[in-house]
C-alpha cells in the first residue's frame, strides 16, 4: 500500500468508526487495482486520490480492468471508497477554512451543503448505475424506474423506490435489487426501500396498482405520499415514472383534477405531524436535530408544494419558489431555510465524525468532548469557560425554538385553510339526507381518513352553531333500529388499531356533551366498544403509554367521562409492564393518572382537572411527588412577579388546587397524618398570606390608599386550619381589628371578601365565625370583649373558637393584645365555667348524635374527632395552655400533667388514626363525614388492610373504626375525670 | 343593579341542610364564578330543631356577609318556620315541609309546601331528604343552574351512589316545578 493510504487512514481518524468499512474495502482491493490499472496503461485516466474529473468514465476503466463480475463490483468498491474519503476530507478541511472568525458561518454552511450534496449524489447514483450495469447484463426484465424518494445528501442511507408496470414478473428484478442492496450496504451507502417495506412488503420492486390501492387505502400516510412526492428517477425506465407521477403522485396537488380527498388527506397528515413536532417537550438528556427541527421544515414545506402545486422535489428550490409565492410569509419561509441549513450541517457533521445515528445524546464526558469536535468544525470556539458545544447547544436550542414558533404559525394558516375548504364542510350543508345517511356518510370519510393525524377543525366544526352537526349525527344514530345501531358502532370502533387517538377524540368529544346532543346511548357504547378492542391490543399498557405520551391531556379527559366500572378496566389494561424504555416514563404516569382516577374521590379529582386545564406537564408529574412541589413553588414564585393583583390571584389559586393535589396524591400514597398535616399547612397558610396581599393591592388600586395594616388587624385560622388538619371542605376564618375607625373596619371587612371571594372559588367555602353576632367579616376587639362581658349562655362556642384559632396573618404584638384582652380575661381566668359548660356540652351532643343515629360520623360520634377536640379544648384551658390546638398540644398536656400521660399519648394514636381515615375516605371516596362502610374496601386497601373478597377490606376499616372510637370514649373519659 | 340573593335553610339535625347548603355554594362559587358567603350554626344551636345554614350570593363582591332579608326560606320544622319567617323579604319564597311544618306562619312571602322527607322516604333513605330540598332550591333560585349544581352534587358523593342522589334531586326539582 503507498504512503498516501497511511495518510488517508490517519486523516480518516477523526471520522466515526462507520467509514472503516470503506477504508477496508480500499485495504483489500487497492493493490490489485493499481496494478490492473497499471498493466492496461490506465492508471493515468483514473483518479484513485484526487477528485475525479469524470465519475462515469472512471468507473468505467475501474469496471473493466477487472477480470470478471465479482472483481469488477470490488474494484468499483475500492474506488468508490476512495472517493467517499477523499470527497469527506475535502469538505471538512474547506468548511474549517471557511468558519473562521468574521466570516458569515451561514454562508459557509449553505456552500457546504450545495456542493458536498452534489458531490455525494453523484458518487452514488454513478456506483448505482455501474453496479446495475454488472449485474443486469444479460437479464430480461421488465420495465422498471428507480427513484430517490428522500434526501439525497443523506449519507446514512439511500431512500429509494423502485416502481415496475405490473406485479408479474418482476421475481427476475427483485433479485437483482436484492443484490443490488448487498452491494450498496458493502462498499457505499445502505438502501432503504421504505415505500416497498410499507406498500409491497414482499417484494423491492411496487407495481403502479400497488400503489394506487394503497393511496386508496391509507390517504393520510403522509410519510409514504411525502416519499412519492420527492421521487426522482435515478435509473430505468423515465416513461414508466412519469405514469406513476400521472397516475399516482398528481392526486395530491390541490389543482389536480382528483378527489380533493387525497389532497387533504395529505396535508391533514403532514400538518398533524408538525403539530405534535413543534409542541414537544425537550429531553434534557439528548437533541434530535431530525425530531426536534428537520422534520417539521420538510413536512411544512411539503404541505406548501401541495397546496400551490410545486411539483419539483428539490426542498432548497421549492423554499426559493415560496419567497415569489407568498410574499407575505417571506421572513418565516427564510428562517425555515436558514434553519435547515444549520440543522443539516449539524446532523451531517455528528452523523461522520461521531456516530451515524439521528439522536446525540448529552449526558456523558465522552458525548461531549464528541459534540466539541463537531462544534469546532462548525466554527464554534470556547470562549472563556464556556466550551464550544455549549455555544452550539445555546444556538441549537435557540434555533429549534424559533423554527417551532414559525412552525406554529404557518400552521395555523394551513389550519384556517382546511376550515374554509375541508371535504367535511358538505357534511354541515343542510341538503335533505335519508335517514341514517348524515351518520353513514361521515364514517365512511373519517375511516376514509383515519389515519391522519391533524382533526382540530373537523372538531370544531362538529361543535359549530350550537353542535348542529353533532346533535345531527347523534339523532341520525338514534333514530336507527338497533342493529342498524351496533353495526355503525362496529364500524367505528375498526378506528381504535388504526388512530387510537383519534377514536379517543371522538369518544371524549361525545361523553363531555352526551347533555346536550343526547349521546348518552352512543357514548355508552362506543366506550364499551373501546375498552373491548382495545383488550385486543398485544400489549395494551404500551398502546396506552404511546398514546399517553402524545395526548396526556386526552387521556385524562377520557378517564373523567368514563364509569367507575370503566376505568377499573382502562386500570387493569394499562397496568401491564412496558419493556420500551423511552415508554416507561409515560406508563408510569398513565398508571399513576388511572389510580388517581379509580381510586380518587371526585373531590381529589376537581383539583387534578383544574390544575391540568392549565398544567397539562403535570400529567407527567403525578408519580414524582419532588417535581409536583416544585412545579408549585414555581407557580407561587411567578405569582409574586406578575404585574396585577387580579393575575397573582388567579395564580395562587393555580398554587393552591395543585398544591391540595399533591399533598391528596402523598397521602394516597401513604404519607403519615403528621407528614400531610405539615404539608397542608405549610401551603394554605402561604396561600393566605399571599392572596391577602394580592387583596390589599387591589384595594389598594381601588381607595387610592394602602386598606389596613398588620398592626391593627389580624386573621386567624379556625377549625380544621387551626389544628393544622387537612382535606376540610370549609375554610373556618376569624379576623380582628384593634380599631373603632369605622373606616378602617369597612376597608380591612373589603380585604376579607375578596379573600372570601377567591377562597370559595377553590371549592372550599369559608366561614367567617362570629358573623352571626357582629354582622361583618372583621370583628373590633373592643365589640368582642363587650359581647363576653355580656355572659350570654352559649358564648362557650365563641370562646372554643377563639381558643382553638391560629394567628396566620398578623403580628405578635397583635396576638399578644388579643390573648390579654380576651382569651386571659374570659376562657383562662374563667376556666372553671368554660370547662363546665364544655363537659354539659359534649354529653348533650353525644345524646343528640344518639338520637339522629350518626354513628359512622367520623367527627361527630360518640368517641370521634369533635370529642377529642373538645376534650383538647378542656385541657388547654385548665391548664392556661397558650400553643394552638394541634396534635403536639396533647404532647404538651402531657408534659404539665403527667398523671394522665398514658391515655394521652393513646389519644393521640387514636386521633391519627381517625384522621388518617377521614382524609383517605375524603380522598378516596367523598367528601363526607358519615363513612359509607359499603363503599370502604378502596379506603382499606390503602390503609393497608388486607382481604380480597368484596366488602371485607371495608369491613376491617368498620371494626377498626369502632375499636377506635370505642377506645377514644373511655380515654376522654379517663382524662377528663382526672384532669376535671 | 348588582345580583343579591339570600338563601336560609332550616330544620332539624337529622336532615344534613348543611350538606345542600355547600353544594348550593359550590355550585355558584366554583362552576358559576358567583360570589357566595356561607354561614352556619355552630353548637347547640346546630343541633336545635332550628339549625340554620344561610347564603349569601352576588355577582359583586359581598361586603354585608350576614343573612338578612331572605329571598328564599326552606323551613323542615314548625320551629324553623316560626322562627325565621319574620326575615324573609316581601317577595320572597317559603318552602315548608308538608309533613313537619303543619301550620304556614303568615306573611306577605309566597310560601309552598312541599313532601322532603317523604319523598325522601320513599326513596328508602330519610337523610336524602336534604338533596331533594336541592333539587327544589335549585327550581326555584334564580341564583343557581341546574347543571353546575349537579356537578357540585355528584362531586360531593359516593361512587356508587349517583343515581341514588340524582333520583332525589330530582324529585325536588320537579315537585317544585309542578307548583309553580
Amino acid at each position: 500500500m503507498p504512503r498516501r493510504y497511511d495518510k488517508l487512514v490517519e486523516l480518516a481518524g477523526e471520522f466515526s468508526n462507520y467509514t472503516a468499512k470503506y477504508l477496508q474495502q480500499i485495504g483489500a482491493a487497492f493493490d490489485e487495482l493499481n496494478t490492473r490499472l497499471e498493466q492496461a496503461g490506465l492508471r493515468d485516466e483514473v483518479h484513485l486520490w484526487q477528485p475525479a474529473w469524470n465519475l462515469e468514465r472512471e468507473m468505467d476503466i475501474v469496471s473493466h480492468v477487472a477480470p470478471e463480475g465479482a472483481e469488477r463490483v470490488r474494484f468499483l468498491g475500492c474506488y468508490y471508497g476512495l472517493q467517499y474519503l477523499r470527497m469527506n476530507i475535502q469538505a471538512i478541511e474547506a468548511l474549517r477554512a471557511g468558519v473562521v472568525p468574521g466570516a458569515s458561518r451561514e454562508e459557509v454552511y449553505r456552500e457546504f451543503l450545495t456542493s458536498l450534496g452534489s458531490s455525494y449524489t453523484q458518487l452514488v447514483v454513478t456506483f448505482m448505475r455501474k453496479v446495475l450495469d454488472i449485474l443486469l447484463a444479460g437479464a430480461e426484465l421488465p420495465p422498471f424506474v428507480i427513484c430517490g424518494v428522500g434526501t439525497m445528501t443523506d449519507q446514512d442511507d439511500v431512500d429509494i423506490a423502485v416502481v415496475v408496470e405490473e406485479e408479474s414478473g418482476r421475481e427476475p428484478l427483485n433479485s437483482v435489487l436484492s443484490k443490488l442492496s448487498s452491494i450498496m450496504l458493502r462498499y457505499a451507502t445502505r438502501f432503504h426501500f421504505y415505500l416497498s417495506e410499507r406498500v409491497s412488503p414482499e417484494s423491492f420492486a411496487t407495481s403502479l396498482e400497488e400503489y394506487r390501492t394503497y393511496a386508496e387505502t391509507y390517504p393520510g400516510d403522509y410519510i409514504i405520499i411525502s416519499e412519492l412526492l420527492n421521487a426522482e428517477p435515478l435509473f430505468g425506465d423515465r416513461a414508466l415514472f412519469e405514469r406513476l407521477q400521472r397516475e399516482i403522485t398528481e392526486r395530491y396537488y390541490v389543482d389536480s383534477d382528483a378527489d380533493p380527498v387525497y389532497h387533504e388527506g395529505f396535508v391533514r397528515g403532514a400538518l398533524g405531524d408538525v403539530v405534535a413536532l413543534a409542541t414537544r417537550d425537550f429531553d434534557a438528556d439528548r437533541i434530535v436535530p431530525k425530531e426536534e427541527a428537520l422534520r417539521i421544515i420538510k413536512a411544512l414545506v411539503q404541505i406548501k408544494r401541495s397546496l400551490h402545486g410545486l411539483r419539483e422535489p428539490n426542498i432548497w428550490h421549492n423554499l426559493q419558489r415560496l419567497a415569489d409565492i407568498e410574499p407575505w410569509n417571506a421572513e418565516k419561509n427564510d428562517l425555515l431555510e436558514r434553519g435547515l441549513v444549520f440543522f443539516e450541517v449539524l446532523r451531517y457533521l455528528y452523523q461522520l465524525l461521531v456516530v451515524q445515528d439521528e439522536v446525540v445524546i448529552l449526558d456523558t464526558p465522552v458525548m461531549t468532548e464528541n459534540l466539541s469536535r463537531v462544534a469546532a468544525a462548525m466554527g464554534y470556539r470556547r470562549r472563556g469557560a464556556v466550551g464550544s458545544e455549549d455555544s452550539l447547544l445555546v444556538h441549537y436550542y435557540d434555533s429549534v425554538d424559533r423554527v417551532r414558533a414559525v412552525a406554529r404559525d404557518l400552521a395555523r394558516e394551513v389550519e384556517e385553510n382546511l376550515r374554509t375548504g375541508s371535504v367535511f364542510l358538505n357534511l354541515a350543508s343542510a341538503e335533505p339526507r335519508p335517514p341514517g345517511e348524515l351518520l353513514k356518510q361521515t364514517l365512511r370519510l373519517i375511516r376514509f381518513l383515519a389515519r391522519v393525524a391533524f382533526w382540530d377543525d373537523v372538531f370544531e366544526l362538529l361543535l359549530a352553531s350550537d353542535k348542529e352537526l353533532l346533535r345531527a349525527l347523534v339523532a341520525d344514530f338514534n333514530s336507527l333500529p338497533p342493529a342498524k345501531r351496533e353495526r355503525r358502532v362496529n364500524e367505528l370502533v375498526g378506528l381504535v388499531k388504526r388512530n387510537a387517538e383519534l377514536f379517543i377524540k371522538l369518544l371524549v368529544l361525545l361523553g363531555e356533551n352526551r347533555e346536550d346532543v343526547d349521546a348518552h346511548e352512543l357514548f355508552e357504547a362506543l366506550a364499551r366498544a373501546f375498552l373491548r378492542e382495545f383488550g385486543t391490543f398485544y400489549n395494551p399498557a404500551r398502546e396506552g403509554a404511546h398514546l399517553f405520551a402524545v395526548q396526556p391531556t386526552l387521556v385524562h379527559r377520557y378517564l373523567a367521562e368514563i364509569d367507575y366500572d370503566a376505568a377499573k378496566e382502562f386500570m387493569d389494561l394499562t397496568s401491564r409492564e412496558v419493556t420500551i424504555p423511552s415508554l416507561q416514563p409515560a406508563a408510569a404516569s398513565l398508571r399513576e393518572l388511572c389510580r388517581l382516577r379509580y381510586y380518587g374521590s371526585a373531590y381529589l379529582r376537581r383539583y387534578l382537572g383544574t390544575t391540568l386545564q392549565k398544567y397539562a406537564d403535570c400529567l407527567y408529574l403525578l408519580d414524582d411527588m419532588e417535581g409536583l412541589a416544585e412545579k408549585a413553588q414555581g407557580i407561587l414564585a411567578e405569582s409574586a412577579l406578575v404585574p396585577t393583583p387580579a393575575a397573582k390571584k388567579e395564580l395562587l389559586g393555580d398554587y393552591y388546587d395543585l398544591e391540595l393535589l399533591r399533598i391528596g396524591l402523598m397521602t394516597l400514597r401513604g404519607a403519615t397524618i403528621e407528614e400531610t398535616n405539615a404539608a397542608y399547612t405549610e401551603f394554605s397558610d402561604d396561600y393566605l398570606n399571599y392572596l391577602f396581599d394580592a387583596c390589599r393591592e387591589e384595594l389598594a388600586e381601588e381607595y387610592g390608599r394602602w386598606v389596613t395594616s398588620f398592626d391593627v388587624m389580624a386573621l386567624y385560622a379556625a377549625g380544621g386550619h387551626a389544628r393544622e388538619w387537612a382535606f376540610n371542605d370549609d375554610y373556618d376564618l376569624l379576623v380582628l381589628i384593634d380599631s373603632d375607625d369605622e373606616k378602617l373596619q369597612e376597608l380591612g371587612g373589603a380585604v376579607i371578601s375578596a379573600m372570601s371571594a377567591e377562597i370559595s372559588k377553590r371549592g372550599m367555602m369559608p366561614h367567617f365565625r362570629l358573623i352571626e353576632h357582629f354582622g361583618s367579616y372583621v370583628i373590633p376587639v373592643r365589640q368582642l370583649e363587650e359581647f363576653f362581658r355580656r355572659g350570654e349562655a352559649t358564648d362557650f362556642i365563641e370562646k372554643s373558637q377563639l381558643l382553638e384559632s391560629r394567628l396566620v396573618i398578623g403580628t405578635s404584638t397583635f396576638e399578644e393584645e388579643a390573648y390579654e384582652r380576651i382569651i386571659k380575661p374570659f376562657v383562662f381566668d374563667r376556666a372553671e365555667d368554660y370547662i363546665a359548660d364544655m363537659k354539659t356540652e359534649m354529653a348533650s351532643r353525644q345524646r343528640a348524635v344518639g338520637e339522629v343515629f350518626l354513628p359512622n360520623n367520623v367527627k361527630e360520634c360518640v368517641g370521634g374527632l369533635r370529642d377529642i377536640v373538645m376534650t383538647m379544648l378542656i385541657c388547654k384551658a385548665r391548664f392556661g395552655i397558650r400553643d394552638p390546638v394541634t396534635s403536639h398540644i396533647l404532647e404538651g398536656i402531657g408534659r404539665v400533667y403527667p398523671q394522665a400521660g398514658l391515655e394521652l399519648r393513646s389519644l393521640y394514636n387514636s386521633m391519627c388514626f381517625l384522621k388518617n381515615l377521614r382524609d383517605v375516605y375524603r380522598l378516596a371516596v367523598c367528601l363526607d363525614d358519615n363513612l359509607d362502610f359499603e363503599h370502604a374496601d378502596v379506603v382499606g386497601e390503602i390503609l393497608g388492610f388486607d382481604g380480597a373478597a368484596a366488602g371485607e377490606q371495608g369491613r376491617q376499616v368498620r371494626e377498626a373504626f369502632d375499636r377506635t372510637t370505642a377506645k377514644v370514649a373511655a380515654e376522654i373519659e379517663s382524662i377528663l375525670a382526672k384532669v376535671t | 343593579m348588582a345580583f343579591y340573593y339570600q338563601i336560609r335553610l332550616s330544620g332539624g339535625a337529622e336532615i344534613d341542610l348543611h350538606l345542600a347548603s355547600k353544594i348550593l355554594a359550590e355550585a355558584l362559587a366554583v362552576y358559576e364564578d358567583k360570589n357566595v358567603v356561607q354561614h352556619i350554626s355552630y353548637g347547640p344551636a346546630a343541633r336545635s330543631a332550628a339549625s340554620r345554614t344561610d347564603l349569601v350570593v352576588s355577582d359583586q363582591e359581598i361586603y354585608r356577609p350576614k343573612a338578612r332579608e331572605v329571598d328564599l326560606l326552606v323551613a323542615l320544622t314548625q320551629e324553623a318556620a316560626d322562627r325565621y319567617a319574620g326575615e324573609v323579604s316581601p317577595q320572597g319564597y317559603l318552602l315548608l315541609d308538608e309533613e313537619a311544618v303543619p301550620q304556614a306562619p303568615e306573611g306577605k312571602f309566597r310560601a309552598y309546601r312541599l313532601p322532603f322527607v317523604a319523598a325522601a322516604r320513599e326513596l328508602g333513605d330519610a337523610r336524602l331528604a336534604s338533596i331533594v330540598v336541592l333539587g327544589a332550591v335549585t327550581a326555584l333560585s334564580p341564583a343557581h343552574n341546574r347543571r353546575a349544581v349537579e356537578d357540585a352534587l355528584l362531586a360531593r358523593v359516593a361512587p356508587g351512589t349517583e343515581a341514588h342522589h340524582r333520583e332525589a334531586f330530582e324529585q325536588g326539582f320537579k315537585k317544585m316545578n309542578e307548583l309553580l
